[in-house]
């Protein structure tokens, strides 16, 4: 670490600004030791009152507002437009390699460079050797989810050239060597204060809590960055196979400065991002920001074709775009396809109670909430993350709520199937839940089972003295400790027993003669 | 820098090749080099359309761009100046540059300005973005304005750099309202047959200040770009 | 007509009285009802935990038990949605049930929904009459077979029924089946989140329609010592109408 900090400060323009340590500590919080369990940091969280006041009031909100902003812009044309959404995405990816291909021709057409890596380390390289030949010493980087993925930072930071995160979030999480927990919003999970100690401890900057001036100070400091900046590194929302474009959505207008300001930019996108034309990309945006934030459009929404033109003022002479596979062409499969339509609007997190108790960094991975639950495993190995598709109640919020209609709850009971037949579920479950399907499976065998548990509840309810006397198809007892795994019940809320009678007994007592 | 020659042989090999790379995508979909593919699907403008010609769209762009936080006059030609002028004194700007386009030079804007006390940069004497840091407001025409959602088109070409309509605080656009298209929809079709070098390096669509929600979801604007947009719709030019 | 009641393995040994004011209600509406004996669980907890093999042997299970069904209704917002929304796919390749999957997913009917769109009552004819103030717990199984708010609907057709819409009602309570055993602290927060909502309605009933919600709700209320009472729309028409007994 020691030997970054030396490079920073060499590069730091003596007496002008003060160059921070950037560390990358925080990564870990994505990149935890694998097989990677969640109860951990989730419980942590759900007791976490911070975390509860800040996640779950603004992921609540956000949903509400979508709910709202959707229904007004869109009224019935609402399901029509997620179907199309979703039908553009699906067309694209059951033919990317006819729009990739075409994307490539016509990008390169324009003068941009397109690179192709199929791992994290391969795409990192590309970038790395950009900035070599370049002779970039200072990076200025806009919001990239696949530069997350990639852990680009700490390589770039290695070879000594200062990397800075540009949106406020991300680069407020970079100085308090945190890291993004929600894919639009990356610093939910932390408030004005912890800004401000960051930002007095690491800018020198005057404690101050007032976000107006906490943002100003960020403003001054990025600006003396961008104007210093050799290299620009962004992400992409979309590739526009059509035109060769690269649209980039951000609200701050990091994203111009990053794509606009240093003399080489470098873009990180993924190969699913692609639609086929600006007709296509129009659907998309109307969908993507609504969806997001409740906003009209993105305040910027960035269309780059190829680097800048001999005639225009400003803009960089080199234009690379990498695109990366990383797993992808994995998920591309037939049965999984349908998860790459994501277009991360975050919706999904935010509709999430999940999402809202937990936070991002439960979930241990780049990708969050309900798409990070689906894709991290396939990413990263199921056997890696077995809690991910298994933490939810299926309450399917996040298939209502996502604009392009992936079926999350479908998927993540695929990815149970799937660890069902690879064993990683455990034995024991294995044997619980086929011993109950079989007792499910014949009349007589249920009817046992159903009286056995009614008697061996009522028993203890019995014990304990909580069985209520009094109608026998409505009095019951109540448990506040239950055996076993189904501890886990009762450690939180107590068990209801069943009453004295079953339906069954009502019916054959009253109607089966009749 | 000693590894410069070094990386400069290795780069063919950094990555994979296309071929490599569309060899994965199409194993995955099970499909053939230059198979056929199925028709995109149709984009009817019926549905997608959220704005029609048919409505009063200065009215709803006014409206749609307030919303985002933008400021909207509508103005006479004969008063742009007057408008522009009293709009720079109170951000209390003194350096200011102008778009070349056909708006700005038609109404003299640069002499008026200047006639002003105002300081008019050349930002066109130096290419490159550093001219721009310094100053107080950029003023541009726009290449088109969408009503649905209050937005800015902002394209760069020789006369239009990317900086002008971000870099400094303050950005005033000037809107003809013929400008204004009723819908994204639009402007894309307009824009549909041009691909490639023909099309400008950046398009920026713009749809509000500069703003934040990261610290605790409170909205702030003027994170990097410009925090106040005033947008001058000439009623008739 | 004939109506073929699906009771549910959970209302069956849980909630009977909710089983019992489903078939007085279908009664009084000149319905003829029948309970298969053979009928046991539609296997969603098995499907929901990845024993899709298991599930498929239930669902070709209740293909056979309601074969002969006209209608099939049942109580249970999330047995109906696995019915109608996974059977089909389930048991798409078998070629002996998945005409009869289709067939059911096609006749199975929430019974809230299957009293609105199917028997198109209005309880107001009916003299349908319960004086209390309620509050409804919404179901997240609901979502999947577009019932939106049909309970709703029909508690309104009920004189002196006063119903305050719960806060958040769309955030599922945290029950989720075994999620609500294995991921404990979550699920414990989202119910208690769930309660609190309740206690700020001041409602002394709580209108629960899914069993496994409410076993989860009524039992957070119960160890936070929060006196509401849960009852089920079923177990209110019926007394509305005066074929149960109020308690
Ligand atoms: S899965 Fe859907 S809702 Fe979630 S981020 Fe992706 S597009 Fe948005």
């Amino acid at each position: 670490m020691s030997t970054f900090e030396a490079k920073n400060q060499a590069s730091a323009p003596a007496g002008t600004h003060a160059t921070v340590n950037l560390s990358i500590s925080g990564q870990e919080l994505l990149f935890p030791p694998l097989p990677y369990d969640i109860h951990a940091r989730a419980d942590a969280a759900t007791a976490n009152k911070q975390l509860q006041d800040f996640v779950h009031v603004a992921t609540y909100r956000k949903d509400v507002t979508r709910k709202q902003v959707t229904s007004e812009t869109f009224g019935p044309k609402h399901g029509a437009f997620r179907d199309l959404g979703a039908a553009i995405k699906q067309h694209t990816l059951d033919h990317l390699d006819h729009y990739l291909e075409m994307f490539v021709e016509r990008a390169t057409a324009a003068g941009a460079k397109v690179h192709f890596a199929q791992t994290a380390d391969q795409a990192n390289d590309i970038c790395l050797d950009v900035a070599r030949r370049c002779g970039a010493k200072l990076c200025v980087k806009s919001k990239s989810m696949v530069t997350e993925e990639t852990h680009l930072l700490p390589q770039l930071q290695a070879m000594g050239v200062e990397t800075v995160e540009t949106d406020l979030g991300e680069f407020i999480l970079q100085l308090d060597h945190d890291a993004p927990s929600h894919i639009v919003t990356p610093m939910i999970h932390k408030d004005r204060r912890a800004v401000a100690r960051a930002f007095e401890r690491e800018l020198g900057a005057v404690y101050t809590e007032d976000p107006q001036q906490l943002t100003g100070i960020a403003r001054a400091y990025l600006r003396e960055k961008y104007r210093r900046a050799d290299l620009g590194i962004s992400g992409g929302n979309f590739l526009v196979a059509e035109t060769g474009s690269l649209v980039i959505c951000t609200n701050e207008g990091n994203g111009r400065f990053c794509t606009s300001a240093p003399k080489v930019h470098v873009a990180f996108v993924g190969i699913e991002k692609l639609v086929p034309s600006y007709e296509h990309l129009g659907v998309m945006l109307k969908l993507l920001a609504r969806t997001s934030t409740g906003q009209p459009l993105t305040v910027y929404t960035h269309v780059i074709t190829g680097p800048r033109r001999p005639q225009e003022h400003d803009g960089p002479g080199q234009l690379h775009i990498i695109l990366v596979d990383n797993g992808r062409t994995e998920i591309l499969k037939k049965e999984t396809r349908e998860m790459l339509r994501c277009i991360r609007c975050g919706a999904c997190l935010n509709a999430c109670p999940v999402y809202r108790k937990i936070g991002g960094h439960a979930y241990g991975a780049v990708y969050s909430g309900p798409i990070g639950a689906l894709i991290t495993p396939l990413f990263r190995g199921l056997a890696n993350y077995p809690d991910l598709p298994n933490a939810s109640s299926l309450c399917g919020a996040c298939f209502e709520a996502c604009p392009v209609k992936i079926d999350i709850p479908r998927f993540l009971v695929q990815l149970r199937s799937e660890m069902v037949s690879r064993k990683i579920t455990k034995l024991s479950d294995r044997l619980f839940y086929r011993l109950w399907a079989w007792s499910l499976g014949r009349s007589w065998t249920y009817r046992i089972g159903g009286w056995m548990q009614k008697m061996f509840f009522r028993a203890k309810a019995r014990q304990r003295g909580t069985l209520a006397k009094g109608d026998p198809y409505r009095s019951r007892g109540w448990l506040d400790h239950l055996p076993g795994p189904a501890a886990g019940w009762t450690s939180q809320r107590d068990m209801p027993t069943p009453p004295a009678r079953s339906f069954r007994q009502w019916w054959n007592q009253e109607r089966s003669s009749s | 820098m000693s590894g410069h020659n070094e990386s400069s042989q290795r780069a063919t090999t950094l990555g994979v090749s296309q071929e490599t790379l569309l060899g994965k995508v199409r194993q995955a979909l099970g499909r053939l080099a230059g198979q056929a593919i199925a028709a995109a699907p149709k984009v009817d403008p019926n549905l997608v359309r959220l704005a029609t010609a048919d409505e009063d769209l200065v009215a709803l762009f006014t409206k749609r761009a307030t919303e985002t936080g933008m400021k909207v006059y509508r103005v006479q030609a004969a008063d742009l100046l007057r408008q522009i002028g009293s709009i720079l004194e109170e951000a209390k700007a003194k350096r200011v540059a102008c778009a070349v386009g056909t708006l700005p030079q038609a109404v003299g804007l640069n002499d008026a300005l200047r006639r002003r006390g105002l300081e008019v940069v050349d930002w066109q004497a130096q290419p490159g973005f550093e001219a721009q840091y310094e100053l107080d407001a950029g003023i541009t025409d726009v290449h088109a304005a969408l009503a649905e959602t209050g937005t800015l088109i902002c394209n760069s070409d020789a006369g239009h750099s990317r900086g002008l309509s971000l870099v400094p605080p303050v950005h005033i656009a000037i809107v003809r309202q013929s400008d204004i298209l009723p819908d994204m929809v639009d402007y894309w079709l307009r824009v549909r047959s041009v691909t490639g070098k023909d099309l400008p390096s950046s398009q920026a669509l713009i749809t509000g200040p500069s703003k934040t929600a990261d610290i605790e979801g409170i909205l702030i604007t003027g994170v990097h770009g410009p925090g106040q947009v005033h947008i001058l719709v000439v009623e008739k030019m | 007509m004939k109506v073929t009641l699906f009771v549910t393995c959970l209302t069956d040994t849980f909630y009977p009285r909710t089983g019992m004011a489903v078939v007085k209600v279908l009664d009084r509406l000149g319905c003829q009802v029948d309970f298969p004996q053979e009928q046991t669980c539609c296997g969603q907890p098995m499907f929901n935990n990845g024993f899709t093999e298991e599930a498929r042997a239930l669902a070709r299970r209740m293909v056979q038990v309601f074969e002969d069904s006209e209608y099939v209704v049942t109580p249970s917002g999330s047995c109906a949605a696995m019915i109608r929304d996974y059977y089909v796919d389930l048991l798409k390749d078998d070629h002996a049930y998945a005409a009869g999957a289709k067939a059911l997913a096609g006749k199975t009917y929430e019974f809230y929904e299957f009293l609105l769109k199917v028997m198109k009552v209005d309880l107001r004819q009916l003299g349908a009459r319960w004086p209390g103030k309620v509050t409804y717990h919404y179901s997240c199984h609901l979502r999947g077979i577009g019932v939106t708010d049909e309970a709703v609907r029909l508690m309104k057709q009920i004189e002196g029924l006063d119903y305050v819409p719960l806060p958040k009602a769309e955030q599922c309570c945290g029950f989720g089946g075994t999620f609500a055993i294995k991921y404990p602290q979550i699920s414990g927060s989202l119910v208690r989140d769930k309660v609190a909502c309740i206690k700020e309605t001041a409602a002394p009933y709580v209108v629960s329609n899914d069993a496994g919600c409410t076993m989860n709700i009524s039992g957070s209320c119960h160890r936070d010592g929060v006196k509401v009472k849960f009852i089920s729309l079923a177990e209110i028409i019926a007394e509305a109408l005066g074929l149960l007994e109020t308690a």
